[in-house]
């Protein structure tokens, strides 16, 4: 066991995790924070994806130690004071949402990608999503979404 | 024109500020005080008669509570939708590899999975048939008692005189065309929570697209009064067919009954392309013939699909693909002939389009083919054969006088890429890129069809005193946005703001049974169903105010200068609460298996580059012609659209389950299987027809599975277009392209020599 830290969408927080525990686990298990998904298990899906230090990784293939020092912000972060993001809301606006299991991963996906590139071409969204699977839109509207967040204010953090 | 309120506006999804947010739970997500965690133990053969299970070993490891076997399963523990022969735990016969023989339920999931290896259980290997041809070998071993030889069933019909029709047929072409086994790949993989009750009966949270059939299977196979299961099926992190029958449930609610704590089962991803059903694969042989002018005169189909290991809804699949061998056109003379068979591979269940992608790809590649042999279009090909409203199909089936086939087609055909294709294909970047453009058409049968004897949906309408309304209806939300749609409806007809309106569905405890999400019959069918409980409501409320319901006037939110709250409260609870049933016509049908009466209509052209240096096929611009009545949710109905688009272009050039020769899947998660990225997916134009449904709600009928039905044909033809090579044989992935036009090289070379 290995005593960490770390800020979870925006609160300081403390616990033990053993070595081999995942960070995706730890934020749905320990946390019940069960926005984030996840749906392959390897990296290949983007469903589990959160913000770590304002970059979108992967939290099933990161281990919980390695958070440790972190700022984390997870799906359930974005909102303040009770008001959406401007990505969440332009995801909503657009249409970009079916079933609504990518959806978190695919929204940390595009805030990582505009908190870096607040402005980006749309073979920058292509390929910053590029990573995130979604079976039921066909990606036309997550594109749109992720322009009219862009145009939004979508960058700001 | 109607003036309408809210229809065909971009509509916020009612349940999308929640997926936003991430705080919409799924199944997989909830957490009960004292919940334990259920793990499979998977044989490790596809094909063996289990002679005995020992759990002593497992059971004695830390945290494990029990170890739970088809013994525990108190009822038939059997279910299934075209034949009730599928075990929620395996007894004593597995019939491919995700048959699981138990389930280890420990107070972790860590500590059920370390357990697993510890079930011992005692196999007589039996050989195994991963193929229909290795199944229908003399003297193989039959895997299903009630299906000799391997044959699940065997499905025929004939029209005419296929011999005579061939001989006055000027162009003769016969082709098999091949599609392999596809993943619905839902992001949420199938899980599910159960829990004991007090009374002896069970409550389940589990995705499924028919909560209230779930409840009848999980009662007959648990063993337990209909009234003591309570299933919560919604929502869905997606289903596509794949989540229509019972997967875990049987198994989640044993553990549940035998351990009295909640039980939790969530699968991996592995796991689930393991034991999830799959699109069903076929191989069909087409012979058809034309006159000189590209009239059809004859069809010969030989179908043969795979079954897998359980029926599940394979048998009506092959039926509905009967019924699409001949796709939107009239043939006077045709005989088709279908085959589902028996193996140890993976099942095959509903995805999508029903059957109808397959025969689509076969039908409309032979339409495209025979366009070149007689020297004319695939548009006019098309439009000398296509059928018209009121007419017969190939089957005699009356066809709806809402049919616009030719329609949709017209528009596909005066879209700019059809329009200006050739001078498109001549601005390739490089000399090794080359472009192409193919249409395809296709029908879709809405609704289940004559297959069952009513296909009913009920839905419930409650005036609230603070002038709120909820729109209650079985149908769960697996994405396709019918939460939306039927709240817009109950908008629109009641002018009381989408904002002001609530829903329940997905529940059995609500008692209303609104039928299956499948066969895109929801906007149709529970959409008639609010407007006729929306009707009532209307009734009620001109009887309390002494008018005639068509003297109601709705102006500035309020009904003859009453508000929604001084009319809930004039009407009282029994007046607030109305019900709507409605039902599907299937007039003039004429033989035995599910035929439509209603179908959508839809075509499609495809634009590609094709990489002649790599194989890689990149479609540039996908356009969508479809017919399907009025748009109720514009946002929602471009979301199908686009959706269905994508998803055929997987089936058309990435996507294969594949197994090895011991009957382990090859392509096992994402990594090995390829569904289309934000990169894959083409621009999309979409051209409505909306050309109103006779006696849809508001004129609409299903958009939702011809969107990803014409897309294999529209790609191949494109592909075709760009290098002169014709595919049959699905997907035209990377490698099988370079190969063909390696082959097409040397024998080109060849030639030259």
């Amino acid at each position: 066991m290995k005593h960490i830290s770390f800020v979870l969408n925006h609160e300081k927080v403390e616990l033990d995790v053993a070595a081999n525990e995942r960070l995706l686990d730890v934020i749905r298990g320990r946390f019940h924070l069960t926005g984030t998904k996840e749906a392959c298990g390897q990296g290949e899906c983007g469903a589990c994806t959160i913000l770590l230090n304002g970059e979108a990784v992967h939290s099933c293939l990161m281990l919980a130690y390695q958070a440790d020092g972190a700022d984390i912000v997870t799906i359930e972060g974005l909102a303040k004071d009770g008001e959406l993001d401007a990505v969440q809301q332009a995801f909503l606006e657009a249409g970009a949402i079916q079933c609504g299991y990518c959806t978190p991963g695919m929204i940390m996906s595009a805030k990582g990608l505009l908190l870096a590139n607040p402005h980006p071409t749309a073979d920058e969204i292509k390929e910053a999503l590029s990573g995130n699977l979604c079976r039921c839109t066909g990606y036309v509207k997550i594109q749109q979404a992720v322009e009219l967040a862009a145009e939004k204010g979508g960058s700001r953090s | 024109m109607a003036d309408y309120g809210i229809l065909g506006k971009e509509v916020i999804r009612k349940d999308g500020p929640q997926k936003a947010e991430g705080s919409l739970k799924y199944m997989g997500d909830l957490f009960f005080d004292g919940m334990l965690y259920g793990r499979l133990v998977l044989p490790p053969v596809p094909h063996a008669y289990l002679k005995g299970i020992d759990c002593q070993e497992a059971e004695a490891m830390p945290g494990v509570v029990k170890v739970v076997t088809a013994a525990d399963v108190k009822g038939t523990n059997l279910h299934g939708l075209c034949s009730v022969d599928q075990p929620s735990i395996c007894k004593d016969h597995v019939r491919y590899l995700g048959d699981f023989i138990a389930v280890v339920v420990a107070e972790t999931a860590e500590e059920a999975e370390k357990a697993v290896p510890l079930v011992k259980a005692d196999y007589e290997v039996l050989p195994f048939y991963l193929t229909p041809e290795e199944a229908l070998a003399p003297g193989a071993v039959v895997i299903h008692e009630q299906c000799p030889g391997n044959i699940r069933c065997a499905l025929s019909h004939k029209k005419g005189d296929v011999g005579e029709g061939f001989e006055q047929s000027d162009i003769i072409l016969e082709n098999t065309y091949t599609s392999p086994y596809i993943e619905h790949a839902f992001l949420e993989c199938e899980a599910g929570v159960a829990r004991p009750l007090e009374d002896g009966g069970v409550e389940l949270w589990t995705p499924t697209q028919y909560g209230i059939r779930a409840r009848r299977q999980l009662s007959e196979l648990l063993g337990i009064p209909l009234e003591k299961v309570h299933v919560h099926s919604h929502p869905l992190g997606g289903g596509f067919g794949g989540k229509d029958d019972l997967i875990l449930q049987g198994a989640i609610c044993a553990c549940a009954l035998a351990c009295g704590k909640p039980v939790k089962i969530v699968l991996n991803r592995e796991e689930s392309f393991l034991l999830g059903p799959k699109r069903i694969p076929a191989k069909i042989t087409m012979k058809t013939g034309v006159d000189k002018s590209g009239k059809l005169i004859a069809q010969k189909v030989f179908v043969e699909t795979t079954s897998g290991a359980y029926d599940a809804y394979s048998t009506a699949i092959l039926c509905s693909m009967l019924e699409n061998v001949c796709g939107v056109y009239k043939v006077p003379n045709f005989e088709a002939e279908g085959r589902n068979v028996v193996t140890n591979n993976a099942y095959t269940t509903a995805m999508r389009g029903f059957g109808n992608n397959q025969v689509n790809f076969a039908i409309e590649s032979q339409m495209n083919i025979l366009a070149e042999k007689a020297g004319i279009s695939p548009y006019e090909i098309r439009k000398i054969n296509a059928a018209k409203a009121g007419e017969r199909t190939a089957y005699g089936q009356k066809i709806s006088p809402s049919f616009y086939s030719e329609k949709a087609l017209d528009t596909a055909e005066s879209s700019d890429l059809w329009q200006h294709r050739e001078e498109w294909k001549k601005g390739a970047e490089h000399p090794w890129i080359r472009r192409g453009v193919g249409m395809a058409l296709c029908q879709q049968g809405i609704g289940i069809g004559s297959v069952i004897p009513v296909d009913a949906s009920h839905a419930e309408l409650v005036l609230h005193e603070d002038g709120s309304l909820t729109v209650k209806f079985g149908n769960e939300d697996m994405g396709q946005g019918c939460i939306t749609t039927l709240c817009m409806i109950a908008s629109e007809s009641l002018k009381i703001p989408y904002d002001r309106i609530d829903y329940v569905c997905g529940d059995t405890d609500a008692e209303l049974d609104s039928g299956p999400i499948t066969a895109s019959r929801t906007t149709y069918i529970t959409g008639r169903a609010v407007l006729i409980a929306a009707e009532k409501l209307k009734k009620a409320m001109a009887d309390v105010l002494g008018i005639r319901k068509e003297d109601l006037s709705f102006e500035d939110g309020k009904v003859n200068g009453y508000t929604y709250q001084q009319l809930a409260v004039m009407l009282g609870p029994d007046d607030c609460t109305q019900n709507g049933g409605a039902s599907f016509r299937n007039p003039d049908i004429e033989i035995e298996f599910g035929l439509h009466y209603m179908t959508s209509q839809l075509a499609q052209v495809s634009a590609v580059e094709v990489d002649t240096l790599t194989g890689q096929t990149k479609v540039v611009e996908t356009v969508t012609a479809p017919a399907s009545g009025k748009i109720i949710n514009k946002l929602g109905y471009e979301g199908q659209c686009e959706g269905g688009i994508v998803m055929s272009q997987g089936n058309a050039l990435y996507e294969k389950y594949r197994t090895k020769q011991d009957g382990f899947p090859l392509t096992k998660n994402f990594q090995t299987y390829m569904l289309p990225t934000i990169s894959e997916a083409p621009k999309i134009t979409i051209l409505p027809v909306e050309d109103p449904e006779e006696d849809g709600p508001f004129g609409a009928r299903g958009i939702g599975e011809p969107t990803s039905v014409p897309g294999t044909a529209a790609i191949a033809a494109a592909i075709y277009d760009a290098v002169g090579i014709r595919f049959c044989d699905l997907p035209c992935d990377q490698e099988t392209v370079l190969m063909a036009i390696a082959e097409k090289e040397a024998e080109r070379e060849g030639a030259a020599d």
